[in-house]
């Protein structure tokens, strides 16, 4: 009889839980840290009632942290190990990828990077901020950036 | 990712991003694009600078970089590095964009390599010339090291850059000896280098080279020891000559004749030749030893050989054993990429150099735990032996079993085998004879 997988139930801030698998849970920085002090030997989880069981993430929005699954799950079918550089570029093509699949927008965009910083996933913060760079990279004027970051000028008075 | 704004929130920016992720991606953009970022915001200016005080010590300046850097743009992207800036490359950069800094101080660069074109100057390109050393002068009034690659300088102004101490000179085909006199004599340099000169035929007379007592390096071509006078004593009887190095194609023994047996070597001040190293083809290496066993003080001793054809070149016990004999000081000996006849001739330096305390034969072939056991059998008979031989060999040479074993008794006392040091060392440059002298 196989054992039941060892999962954690995780809440975003609009409430939602999801069940994180433990594998994919420990990509994450934040959820290590929290396994580590708040809960000591993981438990599996006893039900959805079982507070006590569910980690909390007040910043993480249900939208941002499917697309951080979506990462992770990705991540973690990765057989063998890469080269440094060969694991950059698997990185970035997953972000590109997770971003075309959700049609994503700027805010999407940046919003993905800062659930990435909070939840200290250093591949997809990395991959997310290169992508930022590479659009800075592809505008060919100063003023090209402000326009499609919408860098207001100092001073000026928002309507 | 969507382009057009009327599918964005207006409130969407930037700078919505916190300070920690703005720096991530500020790093990974060229210090160019970097300034730029500066124009935009206080904030960006700030994260910039923040990483400008660790990150811009050392830039390297190409034309791509700044292609689209109008004249006040890249004044004031100069201007706005100075505070930070020590060491700037300049990669085949235009000469003009040098020359808009002619106004300017940056007096926090101690080191400058400007890198022109090598051979084929592009079309239409404005080169590198003597006064352009004026302005390096006034520009960068700090410098202590220069290299200056591809340029049309004949050598009249460098005297001039008075804090000189490391002056290297690739590939500048228009020196004029007459010049060197006051290099020489005016500047404190350390460190010269004008092996890559490049053109046997106008190359420089540095006769003059004894005017400076300071060197403690030199980097020259073959053809710089003989020109019209022999400068080999010179160079030898200068008192703080720590490295001599001299690209030889063709003429290895001459060379080697010319330094290893000087001809007043029972005279005063002729320096003590403690390390040599080479790395190229020969094609006499019976000779090559020959002449390496005059330095009979030798201490380190590297010889890394190259593949002829796809195979080593050859090294019997015949050529290996004298030498052997002849060298009771070494200490180091690296012996790689050779095909050996046996272990015999490595053996007799592990007996008879009773110094030596590390023996390397990466990529040389026939070597392997015949060699091993046989070495042990030597080492164990040398009771005065404080400290274990190490042997630094590949590990797809040796029988894993011979170092786990016991049977082999491969102890730290005697013999410490190292299979980590591999790497072929690519960075030496092939054709180079380098002699290290006792300080």
């Amino acid at each position: 009889m196989s054992q039941p997988s060892q999962a954690l139930q995780i809440r975003t801030s609009d409430g939602i839980v999801f069940d994180v698998c433990l594998e994919v849970a420990q990509q994450m920085g934040l959820t290590h840290s929290w396994l580590q002090s708040e809960r000591g030997d993981l438990k599996c989880s006893d039900g959805p009632d079982d507070d006590a069981n569910v980690m909390p993430l007040n910043r993480v929005r249900s939208d941002i942290f499917k697309l951080v699954l979506d990462w992770c799950q990705a991540v973690q079918t990765v057989d063998t190990p890469l080269e440094h550089k060969e694991m950059l570029q698997h990185q970035r093509s997953l972000f590109q990828r997770i971003l075309t699949e959700s049609n994503a927008t700027d805010s999407t965009i940046f919003e993905l990077i800062i659930a990435a910083d909070y939840l200290n996933i250093d591949g997809l913060l990395q991959a997310g901020t290169q992508h930022v760079a590479d659009v800075i990279n592809g505008c060919d004027s100063v003023e090209a950036i402000r326009e499609r970051f919408h860098i207001m000028y100092e001073g000026e008075i928002d309507e | 990712m969507a382009t057009k704004q009327e599918t964005e929130p207006r409130s969407t920016s930037l700078l919505q991003l916190n300070d920690d992720v703005l720096a991530l991606i500020v790093a990974q953009l060229n210090v160019y694009q970097q300034f730029e970022l500066t124009q935009l915001h206080s904030r960006l200016r700030s994260i910039v600078q923040s990483l400008w005080r660790t990150r811009v010590h050392s830039v390297v300046l190409q034309d791509e970089l700044l292609c689209r850097a109008s004249s006040r743009h890249f004044q004031a992207f100069m201007l706005a590095l100075a505070p930070h800036l020590e060491r700037l490359s300049c990669h085949r950069l235009d000469v003009r964009r040098l020359r808009m800094l002619s106004e300017h101080c940056l007096p926090g660069v101690s080191c400058l390599e400007w890198l022109g074109d090598d051979h084929e100057p592009r079309r239409g390109r404005v080169r590198f010339v003597d006064e352009d050393v004026r302005l390096l002068r006034r520009v960068f009034p700090s410098l202590r090291k220069l290299k200056l690659r591809g340029c049309q300088v004949t050598g009249k102004y460098l005297h001039e850059l008075e804090l000189l101490n490391e002056l290297c000179l690739d590939d500048c085909q228009y020196l004029e000896s007459q010049y060197f006199r006051d290099i020489f004599r005016q500047l404190k340099l350390r460190k010269f280098d004008i092996m890559e000169d490049c053109d046997e035929v106008n190359c420089c007379d540095l006769v003059d080279v004894q005017l400076c007592p300071t060197l403690e390096h030199i980097k020259i071509a073959d053809y710089h020891l003989c020109m019209e006078s022999d400068i080999t004593q010179q160079l030898l009887r200068l008192p703080r000559l720590h490295k001599l190095s001299i690209y030889s194609k063709n003429f290895v023994f001459d060379v080697l004749a010319r330094i290893a047996r000087p001809s007043n070597a029972a005279a005063g001040g002729i320096k003590q030749i403690e390390g040599f190293r080479f790395s190229g083809l020969l094609h006499d290496y019976e000779r090559f030893f020959r002449e390496l066993s005059n330095l009979r003080q030798l201490r380190r001793l590297e010889v890394h050989g190259q593949s002829e054809e796809g195979q080593l070149q050859c090294l019997s016990d015949q050529m290996l054993c004298p030498l052997a004999a002849q060298l009771p000081e070494l200490c180091e000996l690296h012996l790689c990429g050779y095909q050996l006849e046996s272990a015999a001739g490595l053996l007799q330096f592990v007996i008879n150099c009773r110094q030596l305390r590390i023996l390397d034969v990466t990529r040389s072939r026939c070597i392997g735990n015949a060699f091993i056991g046989r070495c042990l059998a030597v080492l164990s008979k040398q009771s005065w032996r404080t400290q274990p031989l190490e042997l630094w060999i590949r590990q797809s040479d040796i029988n894993p079993s011979c170092v786990q074993n016991p049977r082999y008794l491969v102890s730290d006392r005697s013999l410490r085998i190292d299979t980590k040091r591999m790497t072929p060392n690519i960075d030496y440059m092939s054709s180079v004879l380098k002699f290290s002298f006792v300080r």
